[in-house]
């Protein structure tokens, strides 16, 4: 179990728990809060949007072309964004923090 | 008493609806009605991760079964409506029970078509709705198992991508003469084509199915011509058909789906619609239409869900689809129109292409392989009715980032 902590829209904070190997969005779809994930992890609809904390950035693989090009013509694109159905947590993400992108 | 909401369909729809309720703070009684005995789940990976073993069933889980409780929605699985009494306010549902509301609202989705011929019946013809037909069908697909496919649409060749991937032979068999016609641009259409007969895949175009052959087990899909595709296993995707059943005789108006306005609501009052069985007149689009899409769902249970809150909700979205096969993503945002014209798009860093098609400076559609740069701009092109000139979208140097 890894605990992430999350930022969502409204400026509230929420310590989540999650299990290695999830991917960030699994955790994040099941709150009301959490994000749409419409697609449902396909990286088809970059409704699974969020923003990482620059100290984590790096304990992720970097993006692949097709996440790329989905973010780059989002209106709240930032350097630290990442889809989170593209991230696969593990236990060195124990203490991650992410802030949910606003939607689009 | 208490208010109560009742939903009919525990799919797409009708998930986002009872969760759009709580989230607008409806206080009543929500009782969402789910034809299968299973938790709600998505049916998008049914035909591509889970059929090829990638992905655990639970994983297609919408929510955890605890969060019905926990936002106190009253789930009923394994239970259907067999009809709506609208002068009574009433539901009564297979298990004998009736239960009256205040709205209710309708997303039964939509039921398969079936076939109805020679050996249509034999235990090895398979369809693809549910996660038990996918567990069924995947379980069957094992290296060197002939599969015929009836049906060259999304489902027909979504699953012979999967069962290529699990070293099936695969044969699709199309009544018309290009697949995916329905929805499909004939470039990407012919592109997904070849890059399935590169993968293996033979096709039987322009041909009808006669019956299937066996006694107790299929041995052949016989064609009109009287041609054998010697197959193990059928499975057959010829598209679907909303399901409207329970409201027969409800007196709800209905055209191919039922016909609701931009918020929802049927020609009954305090009767909603939204999905696959919903035909609602789109603002950005020409005419009625059932869109069977994931999107169409989740916008049109969120607008539903409004407008029973009485907040003002209209539906705008610009409707969007996609679909894997192989290691081509096919995405695709708006509907073309008769006469538009088709412009081409290379996108030079992924491999991939895209076709907008459009018609006096308007963008009506755009369908991209492997190029969600173009997708995502055709979106917003689309939806914001920008004017746009076809020179500069067939101009792959150009930066598309310009025209937002």
């Amino acid at each position: 179990m890894i605990t992430i902590n999350v930022l969502d829209r409204e400026g509230h904070e929420h310590a989540v728990e999650a299990h290695a190997n999830d991917r960030l969005m699994e955790v994040l779809r099941e709150f009301d809060w959490g994000v749409s994930a419409i697609c449902g992890g396909m990286c088809s609809c970059a409704t699974c949007h969020v923003f990482v904390d620059e100290n984590w950035l790096d304990r992720f693989p970097q993006r692949e072309m097709d996440e790329e090009e989905l973010l780059e013509f989002l209106d709240h694109f930032q350097p630290n964004s990442r889809l989170s159905c593209q991230l696969e947590l593990q236990q060195k993400h124990d203490g991650l923090v992410v802030k949910l992108a606003p939607e689009e | 008493m208490k208010n109560r909401i009742v939903i009919l369909g525990a799919g797409q729809a009708g998930v986002q609806v009872a969760l759009s309720l709580r989230q607008g703070g409806y206080k009543g009684e929500v009782i969402l009605v789910g034809k299968e005995p299973h938790v709600p789940y998505q049916r998008p990976p049914l035909s591509k991760q889970v059929l090829k073993k990638e992905w655990a069933a639970e994983r297609c889980q919408f929510r955890h079964i605890e969060s019905y409780a926990e936002h106190d929605i009253d789930l009923l699985p394994g239970v259907s409506a067999v009809s709506v009494d609208a002068v009574a306010g009433k539901v009564s549902l297979d298990d004998g029970s009736d239960w009256g509301y205040d709205s209710l609202v309708i997303c039964t989705g939509s039921r398969l078509n079936r076939l109805s011929m020679a050996g249509s019946l034999l235990p090895d013809v398979y369809y693809l709705k549910t996660v038990d037909d996918a567990l069924a069908l995947s379980h069957r697909l094992v290296p060197d198992a002939r599969l015929a496919v009836i049906g060259g649409g999304y489902i027909g060749l979504e699953v012979a991508a999967a069962a290529r991937s699990l070293g099936c032979e695969v044969a699709v068999i199309e009544a018309l003469d290009q697949v995916m016609k329905r929805s499909a641009l004939p470039e990407i259409a012919r592109y997904l084509h070849q890059r399935h007969q590169q993968e293996g895949v033979t096709f039987h175009m322009n041909r009808k199915v006669a019956g299937l052959q066996g006694t107790s087990r299929v041995t052949a899909v016989e064609l009109e011509d009287g041609e054998l595709v010697p197959s193990d296993l059928v499975m057959v995707g010829v598209g679907v058909r909303p399901d409207l059943h329970c409201i027969e005789g409800s007196g709800i108006a209905t055209n191919r789906g039922i016909l609701v306005d931009g918020s929802c609501r049927s020609s009954v009052a305090n009767i909603f619609a939204a999905g696959d069985v919903a035909e609602m007149e789109h603002p950005l689009l020409e005419g009625w239409h059932v869109l069977e899409s994931v999107q169409n769902a989740v916008s049109q249970g969120k607008v539903a869900a409004a407008a029973i809150l009485g907040q003002e909700a209209s539906y705008t979205d610009v409707p969007w689809f996609w679909s894997e096969q192989y290691d081509c993503r096919l995405q695709m945002a708006g509907i073309p129109r008769a006469g538009d014209q088709q412009v081409r798009r290379e996108n030079d860093e992924t491999g991939g292409f895209s076709v907008f098609t459009l018609a006096e400076g308007h963008l009506h559609a755009v369908q991209s392989i492997n190029s969600p740069r173009d997708y995502m701009v055709g979106r917003q092109l689309i939806s914001h009715r920008s004017e746009v000139s076809p020179h500069i979208l067939s101009d792959h140097a150009y930066n598309l980032k310009e025209l937002l």
